[in-house]
């Protein structure tokens, strides 16, 4: 007997196993009905289904079948395709580009393979290609590696202990509300040198990312043009962190010794109307804070 | 009298609601026919809806709503998601779930029907766990990678968005020479110069005048940085021993730039010397 199948549905199904993705089965349901209008199909048949590139008929075997046996009750029957044991969806399968689904029913292949195309919107994907991304929040294996203002992330978690945060280069965000000389303390928590500086900076901008800012944040706040930092350096020179040690009038530049100095080396400053500078640690300056 | 019921379709439907994600709703079709083979089923009935997270069992399940519904030779539509109850945002987060249909309050239809994927979709609310292969990458509406995937800083200022790269390659040098005091024809001076002359240069927003460690990048890569011009300025503040020509606005042999030869060296800011641009 030769028979039609109206494919009424591809629907996802799936097994009870932990995933990391979404599930990778397709529920199908299908309508058989005989050409020649007779009575409805009811029973067992064997359905082959396979899937292939191309519309058309040719060599090679698909890059993914099955053979079923599902109960059709007055024509109508569902399968779960991609759930038996050995013979899942290759990986790759769906990459984008159109698939055809062909059905063979009791050794009757039915013409023609029915193109595999998209439902308008999914709640969640496995997968992206091609397209934009726009996006409220993007993680990698779980971990978030971006600012809520999309600037790449460092997070560190010790041994039992909580992660912490930092944007690798941001803007300019803020200066602190009062000037200090080189030994930094953070008035919270009392911690010292460069834990110090960043605790502050996250007060500053209320931003758990937020830090001391490098020359490169600076320079790049003034190419973009960022107001707040030229305002701010227009009230005192403001502290930042350059790490390097530069001999200068024999003294180090290191930092302040790490902002733990208040004599006997320089820090790094940046001055009105922007440009870097050192001052004695004992001068005292405001914190540029970045994120 | 007891009903199978053939479900025919998630569809997605939605709202005309102004999105920012996907709608949160789900179209469910299905089919209602008795169990002894009987007519078609016809008329109002009372569809309740759960969703489970296991095939069997369970105390609470993780969303239900009832709905009226007009079968029509067994046939009916609901949108789940779309009466008292919304559907949970994390309801769908990669796992199965089973969904559970009980006709009039009384027979509840047995086993729960899983709910697996679709091949493809045109737009998803959500990714989880598979490649990410996309054309543009955003944050909130906010383009946060340059279509060469280098992360983007951006600032707005008077409604004015400025963006740069914040580590690029040599893209360029400049066709004349400059002193340590930079302007552009339009006016900016210092820093701003440089990054407006080096978004001509290179043709791109994001462009800006290179920093040591971008110079020292490109040289890794191979990077063709000296034809056909020999010594470039570079941006490399750290101290006012070298302290970009007081920040490009100095001419004068007072103070020093970083430039690059074949390696990072300084000059006199009243050396003309080409802009290198990186983006």
């Amino acid at each position: 007997m030769r028979s039609t199948t109206l494919c009424a549905l591809l629907l996802a199904t799936g097994p009870a196993l932990a995933q990391t993705s979404v599930p990778p089965q397709l529920a199908y349901e299908g309508r058989l009905a005989a050409l020649d209008g007779g009575a409805p199909i009811t029973g067992t048949h064997s359905i082959k289904f396979a899937i292939w590139p191309s519309p058309t008929p040719g060599s090679g075997s698909p890059p993914w079948s099955d053979t079923l046996s599902p109960m059709v009750v007055n024509g109508l029957y569902s399968v779960t395709l991609g759930t038996t044991s050995g013979d899942p969806f290759p990986p790759t399968l769906f990459d984008g580009s159109v698939l055809y689904l062909e059905l063979t029913v009791d050794g009757d292949t039915l013409a023609p393979r029915q193109p595999i195309g998209s439902v308008p919107y999914a709640i969640l994907a496995g997968a992206v290609q091609g397209g934009p991304v726009n996006a409220t929040s993007y993680a990698l294996n779980g971990s978030p590696f971006a600012t809520a203002t999309g600037r790449t992330l460092l997070s560190y978690t010790p041994d039992g202990g909580t992660t912490s945060t930092k944007s690798v280069s941001g803007l300019f965000c803020g200066a602190s509300p009062s000037i200090t000389n080189g030994a930094l303390t953070d008035p919270v928590t009392g911690a010292k040198g460069y834990l110090a500086s960043k605790l502050i900076c996250q007060g500053v901008c209320k931003s758990q990312t937020a830090h001391m800012c490098s020359a490169p944040e600076l320079i790049g706040s003034m190419e973009l043009g960022v107001s707040a930092l030229q305002q701010a350096a227009t009230a005192a020179d403001l502290w930042y962190s350059a790490g390097v040690d530069i001999p200068y009038s024999g003294l180090p530049t290191n930092d302040c010794g790490g902002w733990t100095l208040s004599s006997g080396a320089w820090g790094p400053a940046w001055a009105s109307p922007g440009v870097a500078t050192l001052d004695l640690c004992g001068d005292t300056e405001l914190i540029a804070c970045c994120d | 009298m007891i009903r199978i019921s053939l479900s025919i379709a998630l569809l997605a439907a939605g709202s005309a609601l102004a999105q920012t994600s996907v709608p949160q709703q789900l179209a469910y079709e299905g089919r209602l026919a008795a169990v002894d083979g009987g007519g078609a089923i016809s008329g109002q009935h009372t569809i309740h809806f759960a969703i489970w997270p296991s095939l069997t069992g369970g105390t609470n399940d993780l969303w239900h709503d009832t709905f009226p519904v007009t079968v029509v030779n067994g046939l009916y539509s609901v949108e789940l998601g779309s009466g008292v109850v919304p559907l949970p945002p994390t309801l769908f987060d990669g796992t199965v779930r089973y969904l559970e249909l009980t006709i009039d309050g009384t027979d509840t239809l047995a086993p729960r029907q899983p709910i697996g994927s679709v091949p493809y979709s045109i737009l998803s609310g959500g990714v989880r766990g598979g490649p990410v292969n996309a054309t543009s990458y955003q944050l909130n509406g906010t383009t946060v990678l340059n279509s060469a995937g280098r992360t983007l800083l951006s600032y707005t200022d008077a409604g004015v968005t400025s963006t740069k790269t914040v580590a690029g390659l040599f893209c360029g040098a400049t066709a004349t020479q400059f002193s340590g005091l930079i302007t552009e024809p339009l006016g900016a001076t210092s820093y701003r110069a440089t990054k407006v002359i080096c978004e001509g240069v290179c043709k791109s927003p994001t462009a800006h005048m290179c920093t040591s460690s971008e110079m020292v990048s490109s040289a890794e890569l191979g990077i063709n940085t000296f034809s056909p011009v020999p010594v470039l300025w570079l941006t490399a503040s750290s101290s006012n021993t070298t302290d970009d020509c007081d920040g490009w606005t100095s001419g004068t042999s007072a103070h020093i730039g970083v430039t690059w030869g074949s390696s990072a060296a300084g000059e006199s800011c009243n050396t003309p010397n080409y802009v290198a641009c990186c983006d």
